[in-house]
């Protein structure tokens, strides 16, 4: 559930930052930047394949024809399917935060923001799981851990993962930099983190929703 | 062609189907008329699936016309085709409960209403509705099947080999439930390969053989006035077109 080797290196990574910060205040920053960022892609990653039997858009196979035959299209399933999917994290996330809160002097608008922001980030994220099946969907697997290994689907989440990791990822915590190497004060950076954040979370679910929508809503032929 | 006019519930005109080259569907051409049960008969591989798949919008065509009541098939703000498949489709996690109450979110029917109940009793279902559907026999899965579909009321019901593998009792109550259903104003369009049982349900057959409708809509009663049962003319039109 909480990542493979990418993940360890990230946190390897945020640790090493850690280690030679001296302001508190950055280092209360970069601990939250990482729980918003890579701890939820990762968390929204690996919940989406462990449970993708149940999650994924063509988890239920040939019986798909229940909700198409009932005059529903594809969209429709995928609606059902990531709200199922949302709503089984989002438990998880509350009681992680509700941990913090408990174990560290974290304040309680701070941990709400760091709630919000979480949410946010998990529907983005979230979302970057079903363009692979919007686009290469397989309703015809004999075991749901095929759904994982069909080329086309492989080829487009290997590219999907790339970007999130190499460039959206990174290119996400250029506020929290800027402040930590001193480029932006500490006022600037508390106004601007969370709205950048938040239009960038924004974006990228509205745009994957999109490509998502626009895929499904049209007339599909599964056979 | 008048093929707008709204004197059959179902016309189809020229419906072809083109797949990797082959013809599946050429040109087939037939009419379904309000409150019957039509038999769609023909070899395996003759059409008979994908021309149900069109019909209830699962699968596209390459050419012809389809009318529901006069309304384009394309055009209809309501799903008035529905397809019966022969593998039942059920979540079979859930108890028989818990499907009709997610089919009738789905469909958008009364999961309490008297209808259902009298619907269950005579199914015999009603006893077995907390249990999981994967306890439930071939014919009960089938029956369970249809339930949700019956409210729904499409005006036409595609049964894709629905009733094969069905016990005699049970196809007892399947068939005096589906006659009733033709009687509302619905009508059902029904393939199978059991003769005797298509003879003994149906008002009429359309005859089809590698993609190409033989016979539209001849009635049971004219069979019966040149053949001695559907079998035997099933046989001698079969024979006739191979030779």
């Amino acid at each position: 559930m909480f990542g493979d080797f990418v993940y360890w290196f990230s946190v390897g990574i945020f640790s090493g930052l850690l280690a030679n910060l001296d302001d508190e205040y950055k280092v209360q920053q970069l601990v939250l930047s990482f729980f918003i960022l890579y701890h939820i892609y990762f968390l929204a990653e690996r919940h989406y394949q462990h449970f993708i039997g149940g999650m994924a858009l063509e988890s239920d196979g040939t019986n798909v024809l229940i909700y198409l035959n009932a005059g529903k299209n594809l969209w429709y399933v995928f609606k059902q399917k990531f709200f199922v999917y949302i709503i089984t994290l989002i438990p998880l996330i509350i009681i992680g935060d509700f941990i913090v809160y408990i174990l560290t002097p974290i304040s309680l608008t701070t941990i709400i923001w760091l709630l919000s922001m979480q949410i946010l980030a998990l529907n983005a994220f979230g979302a970057l799981n079903y363009i692979s099946s919007a686009f290469y969907p397989h309703f015809e697997f004999r075991n749901a851990e095929e759904l994982n290994e069909f080329g086309d689907k492989k080829m487009v989440d290997s590219i999907l993962d790339a970007m999130s990791l190499f460039i959206i990822l990174p290119s996400m915590t250029i506020p929290m930099v800027l402040f930590i190497m001193g480029y932006l004060t500490k006022s600037q950076y508390l106004f601007i983190n969370p709205i950048f954040l938040a239009i960038y979370l924004f974006g990228m679910l509205f745009i994957s929703l999109l490509l998502v929508k626009r895929k499904l809503n049209k007339k599909q032929f599964i056979y | 062609m008048g093929a707008a006019s709204s004197d059959y519930l179902l016309k189809v005109h020229n419906l072809t189907k083109i797949e990797n080259g082959k013809k599946i569907l050429d040109q087939a051409t037939f009419e379904i008329a309000e409150n019957k049960i039509v038999g769609f008969l023909g070899p395996n591989g003759a059409g008979k699936t994908t021309t149900f798949r069109i019909l209830s919008e699962l699968t596209g065509y390459d050419d012809g016309e389809i009318y529901v009541n006069g309304v384009k098939l394309s055009d209809l703000d309501r799903k008035e085709i529905m397809l019966l498949p022969d593998a039942p489709l059920l979540f079979s996690v859930l108890t028989g409960k818990e499907y009709l109450k997610f089919m009738s979110e789905l469909l958008n029917f009364d999961i309490d209403s008297p209808e259902i109940k009298e619907m269950l009793q005579l199914l015999g279902l009603l006893n077995s509705l907390n249990k999981q559907i994967f306890n439930y026999s071939l014919g009960m899965k089938k029956k369970l099947n249809l339930i949700p579909l019956l409210m729904k009321k499409p005006k036409l019901l595609l049964l894709d080999e629905y009733l094969s593998g069905i016990d005699p009792v049970s196809m007892k109550d399947i068939k005096n439930i589906l006659i009733q259903y033709a009687q509302n104003g619905c009508s059902i369009f029904m393939s199978t390969h059991q003769l005797e049982v298509c003879e003994r349900y149906c008002d009429s057959i359309i005859l089809i053989s590698n993609g190409k409708i033989l016979k539209n809509n001849i009635s049971i009663s004219e069979i019966k006035e040149t053949a001695s049962s559907l079998e035997e003319y099933y046989l001698n039109v079969f024979s006739t077109e191979e030779g």
